[in-house]
């Protein structure tokens, strides 16, 4: 007859501290199912609402934000604390048998923990989760004979689209949390099963108190509810740490310049496959090698068996610590290669590029590090484009998309960049931040028609902001009158004085012509008041108008721009369209116009929201450098 | 299953068949209800995509030789339950020749990439063809210069109409998105 107390201090050694594993594991699932549900009260897995509904929780309800982001950040300790699991069952040797259930259970945990995260993903049916599901879809499909069919089977049908989202949304709120509940509780089960081999009595039949029993009992408890507490507010003090829960520009695949990456517990696999570099290694790499991974962790119990229980041990230990180990070097070598260069590497890694030097794959590295970190930013500025826009719209039955291909700031870059980059620059770049290979051969339009701009080119109009770079077929410089104009202009002020109100004329007509650009013809119609818009406006009355028409009416006989609401919208509008049009630059003279028509090329809509985009953000930046 | 095995198959105790039957009438059960599923998340959809045939997508005076010029298609398509009115279906990207000679002077390649789905952009820094996502790039001819990608760009049919009423000449493309990962290109649908 075995003594009480034996049993007992055996059963505290085969639980040690699991517990507290399966308690953070469960705390977790259960604060991701309470704020999962409630979010289940207002999400609409529909691809024109989907994101608006994100949206709605993150923005627009109380406390949405913190019910979504804790979802978030459960979601993300989830992960964390599987594999904390599995680790402790390796460390502590809990996964041979008579434990190979468990080992598999606690496998089994990380893997619907991650499903859940990626199924969860998608259902933001935003950028990221779009750009994400289709290469994680399409990785799927790189698996042997039924990879199509298995694709198919995940989509709904041949592309990502509404039934995908729905499969998604089935998968993550009734599915996978299904499945985890059936493990926690089999593995709950398991445990107490457990026990029983250490011949310990049920309670009933003892007939002595067993007060230390009762201790152990009161003592796990407490630890238990503060490893609650713990989760909890762990998940409280991600948010607070890391900021909101992220929700990206909403899903359009016709959006080329998202820079996709993997969700952070992936980054490893993205890195991995960095090194398939061929269709058929990265079969071997995307599904054969993770495969066998995997199946040597399932098989992993019998390792003690096989060989001896020591050596066997030893190597499933090492086994799981060097995969551990290789995982987290390839997490931080995939964050390292995106992040940016420093401006001297890369000024020297493009200096090597233009004298046509094959680079390095560091190099190379550094180049797509640089672009990464361009369009990142573009991304963040367009997912808080789409915020802003929803709030001040509304989100149309048709999804949120017409709010972002109908707004200025998000198509104005990108048609700039298509359509106008490969002459013209925005602050020295595309529109979207990223520098051509072919040098400019125009003007920066980056605070076209404003004042500043106006001011600078009336001081050099041979400047290459404006029309410096612009060359006649011949190799000359194009649209110089204007240059020998302002030169006769400076010779003619002969005494201080004269320069000094020259300087004053060309003040004021900048104002006046940036006030056109906002409200065209205000001026013309008001009386000389003799402040400065007012004598901008007669400056350019008595001495402008001698080349430039205004309203078609011109002093002399020399042709240039009409000047009628120069730089606003309209103005730049007709530019666009039809640059050699009588009113612009013309198609004859000795200087004709050398911008081809867009009008063909590009809808009306598109020029507008160019010119509109041109417009304001010229407009917004004098507005923030006056404030 | 075990106790069926292990005993004498010849003598099938009263027992023995009534566990059969339960076995055949619970596979039964669950056929009834299983086969349809099967078929539910398997099988064929209706579809109605439009025809792969050539359509205008823009005038030959986008393209340039400069450098190419990116150009959403626009269809009608069908997601699931939705019917969708003319709207973006994907985004091509059109290469000009440099010389204008003969036919075939634009080019129009896919911008889905063929390696894992993502997006081909345009890298004006460097000049190429390139996906952000596993560092693909191509050449301005489709081709692939290096990266992980199993294929050079997908190149859709296309053509140039006769000069229309204008003058302008426009360019007609067919309209396909090809399986990735795959060495040789697979329409699919």
């Amino acid at each position: 007859m075995p003594k009480p107390a034996t049993p007992q201090r055996n059963t505290d050694a085969r639980h040690g501290t699991t517990y507290l594993w399966t308690t953070a594991i469960a705390a977790l699932f259960a604060l991701l199912c309470v704020t999962g549900v409630a979010m289940m009260t207002v999400y609409s897995p529909s691809v024109a609402t989907a994101w608006a509904s994100v949206f709605y929780i993150q923005d627009q309800m109380t406390t949405g934000w913190l019910v979504r982001g804790l979802h978030r950040f459960a979601s993300d300790g989830l992960i964390v604390v599987c594999t904390g699991y599995v680790l402790h069952r390796i460390l502590t040797r809990r996964y041979a048998p008579p434990r190979t259930r468990q080992w598999w259970l606690a496998l089994g945990f990380l893997q619907l923990a991650m499903g859940a995260a990626l199924t969860g993903a998608l259902l933001n049916w935003d950028q990221k989760a779009y750009w994400g599901t289709t290469v994680r879809v399409n990785i799927a499909s790189l698996v042997p004979v039924v990879g199509h069919e298995l694709r198919t089977l995940i989509l709904g049908g041949p592309e990502l689209g509404q039934l995908t989202l729905t499969r998604f949304f089935t998968l993550h709120v009734a599915v996978l949390p299904l499945l985890f509940y059936l493990a926690l509780r089999a593995r709950h089960r398991d445990a107490a099963g457990l026990c029983k081999p250490c011949g310990e009595a049920p309670d009933r039949t003892r007939t002595e108190p067993h007060d230390g029993r009762i201790r152990v009992r009161a003592y796990r408890g407490a630890v238990r509810l503060m490893v609650v507490i713990g989760c909890f507010t762990a998940a409280i003090y991600s948010q607070y740490a890391m900021g909101d829960a992220h929700l990206h520009a909403p899903a359009d695949a016709s959006a080329l310049d998202y820079p996709a990456r993997p969700e952070w517990f992936n980054l490893f696999l993205f890195q991995w496959l960095k090194n398939f570099t061929t269709a058929d290694a990265e079969v071997l790499g995307a599904i054969i090698i993770p495969g066998i991974l995997s199946a040597m962790l399932t098989v992993l119990p019998w390792c003690p068996r096989l060989l001896t229980k020591r050596l066997g041990h030893a190597l499933a230990t090492a086994f799981v610590l060097s995969l551990l180990a290789a995982t987290a070097y390839l997490t931080v070598t995939a964050v390292q290669d995106d992040m940016p260069p420093s401006e001297a590497r890369l000024a020297s890694v493009r200096e090597k590029e233009t004298q046509k030097i094959t680079l390095t794959s560091r190099e190379s590295r550094d180049l797509h590090a640089h672009e990464f970190q361009i369009k990142l930013k573009r991304a963040a500025f367009e997912a808080n484009r789409a915020m802003a826009l929803a709030r001040l719209h509304g989100v149309p039955p048709e999804g949120p998309l017409t709010l972002m291909h109908s707004d200025p700031d998000v198509q104005g870059p990108r048609l700039f960049a298509a359509h106008c980059a490969s002459c013209h620059r925005y602050d020295g770049h595309d529109g979207l931040g990223l520098t051509p290979g072919t040098p400019a051969t125009s003007s920066d339009l980056a605070g076209f028609g404003t004042r500043d701009w106006i001011r600078a080119f009336l001081e050099n109009p041979m400047a290459n902001t404006h029309f410096g770079l612009m060359k006649k077929p011949d190799g000359s410089p194009a649209h110089t009158r204007m240059k020998k104009w302002t030169n006769g202009q400076r010779e003619d002020a002969s005494s201080d004085a004269d320069r000094e109100a020259l300087r004053a004329s060309f003040d004021a007509v900048s104002a006046y012509l940036a006030d056109e650009a906002v409200q065209p013809g205000r001026l013309a119609a008001n009386k000389e008041t003799g402040d400065l818009l007012s004598r901008g406006r007669a400056y350019f009355m008595s001495t402008c108008n001698e080349c430039h028409t205004y309203r078609g009416e011109q002093e002399g006989t020399r042709h240039a721009p009409e000047m009628f609401g120069y730089g606003s919208v309209a103005w730049i509008e007709g530019m666009i369209a039809q640059p050699d049009h009588e009113t612009r630059y013309r198609n004859k003279g000795r200087q004709p116009a050398q911008m081809p028509r867009f009008e063909t090329t590009i809808t009306p809509e598109q020029i507008t929201l160019l010119a509109r985009w041109l417009h304001d953000s010229a407009a917004k930046s004098t507005s923030t450098a006056q404030d | 299953m075990v106790n069926l095995l292990s005993r004498n198959r010849t003598q099938m105790t009263r027992r023995s068949l009534f566990q059969w039957l339960a076995y055949t009438f619970h596979g039964a059960a669950g056929l009834i209800v299983g086969a349809p599923l099967v078929r539910f998340f398997l099988g064929k959809r209706p579809e109605r995509k439009s025809a792969a045939t050539f359509q205008r997508i823009a005038p030959l005076s986008v393209t340039s030789t400069d450098q190419p010029v990116r150009i959403t298609v626009s269809a009608d398509r069908t997601d699931a339950f939705t019917h969708y009115p003319p709207g973006p279906i994907g985004v091509v990207w059109l290469v000009r020749n440099q010389d204008l000679g003969g036919a075939g002077q634009v080019r129009c390649f896919q911008s889905v990439c063929p390696h894992l789905g993502c997006a081909i952009d345009f890298a004006s820094e460097r000049g190429v063809f390139f996906c952000p996502c596993h560092a693909s790039e191509f050449a301005p001819d489709g081709s692939q210069n290096f990266g992980p990608s199993p294929r050079g760009m997908d190149e859709l049919p296309c053509r140039l109409s006769e000069p229309d009423d204008n003058g302008e000449r426009w360019v007609e493309v067919t309209y396909q998105e090809f399986r990735t990962g795959t060495k040789e290109p697979i329409p699919t649908v």
